[in-house]
């Protein structure tokens, strides 16, 4: 693993403190090329997270604040009449850049929910009859609050699975948030932060990342999550195979920030969490009881 | 038009499928009442007044409650208790809603599956009631599970499920100890349908004829036996009113029989005819049924009339000498006339006799006087009046089996020959499949016994003197072709088909009907002589229901073949077994390099071997390592000593 990586971590680590694995699960998801969906009750620094990773990565940055009265326009862009030249012109919205960060993203009624999640699907959008393209790379890094708040409107599940990972970011331990409120303006501080790549950079590490091995044997695991997570009652539906492949790319991408070039056991489990428990849902009559409920059925796989 | 739900279908249809085989023995009235609960309930009437209809329920309970009383003065027992049964789950089905309630309705589903059995045992029943099983499964299995299931998943499931409980049900069935008899009297057979019966009057057998039932059959020890030429004896008629032939309702005392030549061993199968006659060809000495008994006209009867199927072995005789001498007492009765019936008939009886000739000769001439004077063998012959042995003799001539034998029999009582009416079964059908004979109450038949001084009882069928096929070639043969249609002949070209049936059938009706304690006894002597006690019965069921259970729950659990490990794997494998034997052991989830790292903070000496071998291991299983680095893997793990 090259130094720019871990200068990144070490920088946002600086910034968000005593979160290295979430810090480390959010860089990898972007590295695997998944858009990442941060949930948590406001006020972690599920933005400053978003805003730190945009920084350091050198990406051009958006943010899109969802509200409820929010219109796909708002996130796609209109063409508008100038008068000067008597012609259309399209003013593209903040969804042109390569870093998105769509912050409270279940505020938004589920029509400009789905202009954004379209385009993380499609890696272009169509506005008045013309496809354009998003720039590369593209990332969109969501918040949504948890879905027992007021005001919300939930993401479905099919849109869920568009989301290669979902973390939570939770309380920070008493030490780190010692030194959070000692410390400086975290504000201060992201204007502060210093790129450590270049897209070209960034683009090179994701072709790395996809040539991490996975062999037979950890085929093997992968399917065996993949099958117990569809034969147990448990769950309402089994993994679908494009979180299969998302657990293929994560688990790659945290062997890559560990400096190896293949991917083992542990890399999967370190990475399922984020990966799988926003995609299962218990069946009815099963008391899921906490997050970490799905996680625990699947861990107990017996690695072939 | 109100589409009907998938719950509502699953709830009522397998219960109408329980239903229909019982409508055969339920009152007509409750039959309907379930047909209409059933529609009532998936009609939207239901339920748009499903919560109003409380009290309509409760008041339908009640009558239907006195109904059941009224039409069986019971509410319990084999008839009342299915029809409240019946008329409760119906009601029961008006109130279900919801899946604790279906899960009710199935099980008592599965409870009226076994009731029909009750009333009807046979082998298209049983596999009726197979295949509603399975339905009643696969609603189980519909509306039970968390997610709607198409009912084509439900119906496979439900059926694979009954597939694998059919070898434990196969296992109880064959190791399950069996009770001496019979459960008394819950088992009800349905309701003979017709038998020989202790009288004979003109008409009866004809009747007896346009039946297709099979009143026995019979299995020879021997191959080559025509069982077409046998004369199987039922009731023998001594009394005659001038109308009808009665059989002498008195004990007689024993008459010496002797059998001559080679015995012949054979197996009846006895269908219940409500009769008590067991239907035997020959002399027998030996009829292996319990309580069956022989009179001294070779009658050979059961203890009660025979209201079940029955199973018995003879050892008889086809030539034999009986009651070479008469009676005086049982002479008067063999030559005993009505007086006033059949002047006609007696006077040519007499004068047969006063022209001086022999007993035989006469029997000859009466014989003779049937084949020489226009005589029909009809199904249909005329009514005959008062005198009606002479109305057939003289005028009308027209006549089947019994009208023969009995006017044969007058003739020769006339002529002072004592004689006797006997009646049972002649001919029957050969079925190759099978190699037994079918003997159906068609081929009921009635024919004449004449003492001669010396020679005892001889029989004399004067059928035979008018319709020689008849006796030769069977019923069907016999008869005019005017008169076929009156029985109930099957097609030609479905015989092979119908023999095969009936081939599948008797195997049904002998080793599972039949499987009583007798045979249970003799198949499991043969497997082996310890399990025929109680003990070795139940252990064995133990242990096969054990082993079956285990076998289907390694098979469910491991489906196909497990994948063979690798090499690095079985080398990883020695290395975990290694350590397991210091008490440390690797979760069957918990990744090499977790499992290291753990293994070190228990092991701290062994940390650099740990580590290496785990690295090696990683790598050649995970990653790129060279198949070289192999061998050093063997290396480590073979000095490895923890």
């Amino acid at each position: 693993m090259n130094t720019s990586i871990t200068s990144a971590i070490g920088q946002i680590n600086h910034i968000i403190l005593g979160k290295d694995r979430q810090v480390r699960l959010a860089l990898a998801c972007l590295l695997a090329q998944g858009h990442l969906l941060i949930e948590d009750i406001p006020g972690v620094g599920k933005t400053t997270l978003a805003h730190a990773l945009a920084r350091v990565l050198g990406l051009d940055y958006q943010r899109i604040q969802f509200t409820s009265d929010l219109l796909p326009a708002d996130i796609l862009g209109a063409a508008v009449f100038e008068r000067e030249s008597g012609a259309f012109r399209f003013l593209p919205g903040p969804i042109f850049a390569q870093l998105i960060l769509a912050d409270e993203i279940n505020r938004a009624s589920p029509k400009a929910q789905s202009a954004l999640l379209e385009a993380m699907e499609e890696g272009q959008v169509s506005i008045e009859g013309e496809t354009r393209p998003l720039p590369s790379p593209f990332f969109v890094i969501a918040t949504q609050n948890p879905i027992d708040q007021v005001g919300v409107f939930p993401l479905p599940e099919s849109q869920l699975d568009r989301f290669m990972m979902r973390l939570r970011l939770g309380y920070p331990n008493p030490a780190a948030e010692r030194d959070l409120l000692a410390g400086q303006d975290r504000r201060e501080l992201l204007a502060n932060l210093q790129p450590v790549l270049t897209p070209a950079e960034l683009a090179e590490q994701q072709r790395q990342v996809r040539n991490v091995r996975v062999s037979d044997a950890l085929l093997d695991y992968l399917q065996a999550i993949i099958g117990a997570s569809r034969q147990n009652a448990s769950f309402m539906e089994g993994l679908s195979p494009r979180g299969g492949l998302a657990l293929k790319h994560a688990a790659q991408a945290w062997a890559y920030l560990a400096g190896r070039d293949f991917a083992q056991p542990e890399d999967l489990q370190v990475v399922l969490p984020g990966v799988v428990s926003h995609r299962l849902r218990p069946a009815p009559g099963i008391t899921a009881g906490d997050e970490a409920w799905a996680v625990r059925i699947l861990l107990q796989v017996p690695i072939p | 038009m109100a589409k009907f739900e998938p719950g509502t279908l699953w709830l009522v249809g397998p219960l109408l499928l329980a239903l229909l085989p019982q409508t055969l023995f339920l009152p007509v009235w409750i039959s309907a009442a379930a047909a209409l609960g059933m529609v009532w309930r998936i009609s939207p009437v239901w339920r748009k007044n499903a919560s109003s209809q409380r009290l309509l329920r409760l008041v339908l309970a009640l009558s239907g409650t006195l109904g059941v009383f009224i039409e069986h003065h019971t509410l319990f027992g084999p008839q009342g208790g299915v029809s409240l049964l019946v008329l409760m789950t119906v009601l029961k089905l008006l109130e279900s809603e919801g899946r604790r309630d279906h899960l009710v309705m199935t099980l008592v589903g599965y409870f009226l599956l076994m009731t029909t059995f009750i009333h009807d045992q046979r082998l298209l029943t049983a596999l009726w009631l197979a295949v509603a099983a399975t339905v009643f499964t696969a609603s189980l299995v519909a509306t039970q599970s968390s997610a709607p299931l198409p009912w084509r998943t439900a119906l496979k499931l439900g059926g694979s499920l009954i597939l694998q409980a059919l070898p434990l049900a196969l296992l109880l069935f064959v190791l399950f100890p069996r009770l001496h008899s019979p459960i008394g009297g819950l088992i009800q057979t349905r309701q003979a349908q017709t038998g020989l019966s202790d009288s004979m009057s003109p008409g009866s057998v004809s009747q007896l004829i346009r039946s297709d039932a099979i009143a026995f059959r019979a299995d020879f020890a021997s191959a080559g036996i025509d069982g077409r030429a046998l004369y199987w004896r039922g009731p023998v008629l001594w009394q005659y009113d001038g109308q009808t032939w009665h059989r002498t309702g008195t004990a007689v005392e024993k008459v010496a029989a002797e059998p001559l030549g080679q015995p012949l061993n054979y197996t009846i199968t006895l269908e219940a005819d409500n009769q008590p006659w067991l239907p035997v060809a020959g002399l027998a000495t030996h009829v292996n049924l319990p309580g069956a008994h022989e009179t001294a006209d070779l009658e050979w009867l059961a203890a009660r009339p025979v209201q079940e199927r029955q199973r018995y072995e003879v050892q008889a005789w086809l030539d034999y000498r009986i009651e070479p001498t008469l009676s005086p007492a049982r002479r008067a009765l063999a030559l005993d006339l009505p007086r006033g019936f059949n002047p006609g008939a007696i006077a040519l009886g007499r004068r047969w006799a006063g022209e001086g000739r022999s007993p035989q000769a006469i029997a000859e001439a009466a014989l003779a006087y049937f084949r020489e004077q226009p005589f029909h063998y009809t199904l249909n012959p005329p009514t005959l009046g008062a005198n009606a042995v002479d109305d057939f003799l003289f005028a009308s001539r027209r006549g089947f089996c019994e009208h023969y034998a009995g006017a044969f029999t007058v003739l020769m009582r006339a002529a002072g020959v004592p004689a006797r009416v006997v009646t049972g079964y002649q001919g029957g059908e050969y079925n190759p499949i099978g190699k037994y004979w079918i003997v159906r109450q068609r081929d009921a038949h009635a024919w004449a016994e004449i003492w001669l001084a010396n020679q005892g009882w001889v029989r004399v069928d004067p059928t035979a003197a008018v319709a020689p096929n008849r006796i030769e070639l069977g019923i069907e043969a016999g008869l005019p072709d005017t008169d076929k249609s009156l029985l109930n002949l099957p097609a030609a070209w479905l015989q092979p088909l119908r023999l095969t049936w009936d081939f599948v059938n008797n195997g049904w009706n002998q080793w599972v009907l039949g499987y009583d304690f007798e045979r249970q006894q003799r198949l499991l002597n043969v497997l082996s002589p310890s399990l025929t006690s109680l003990r070795g019965m139940l252990w064995s069921l133990l242990a096969g229901a054990a082993i079956l259970l285990g076998g289907l729950s390694l098979l469910l659990l491991h489906p196909g073949q497990q994948p063979k490990p690798d090499r690095p794997a079985r080398l990883y494998a020695r290395f975990l077994h290694r350590l397991a034997r210091t008490g440390l052991h690797k979760g069957p989830a918990e990744g090499p390099s977790d499992f290291a790292r753990r293994a070190i903070r228990h092991r701290p000496q062994l940390a650099r071997e740990i580590e290496a071998i785990t690295s090696l291991y990683a790598g050649l299983r995970y990653g790129h390592a060279p198949q070289a680095q192999l061998a050093e893997l063997q290396r480590l793990i073979r000095n490895f000593r923890p």
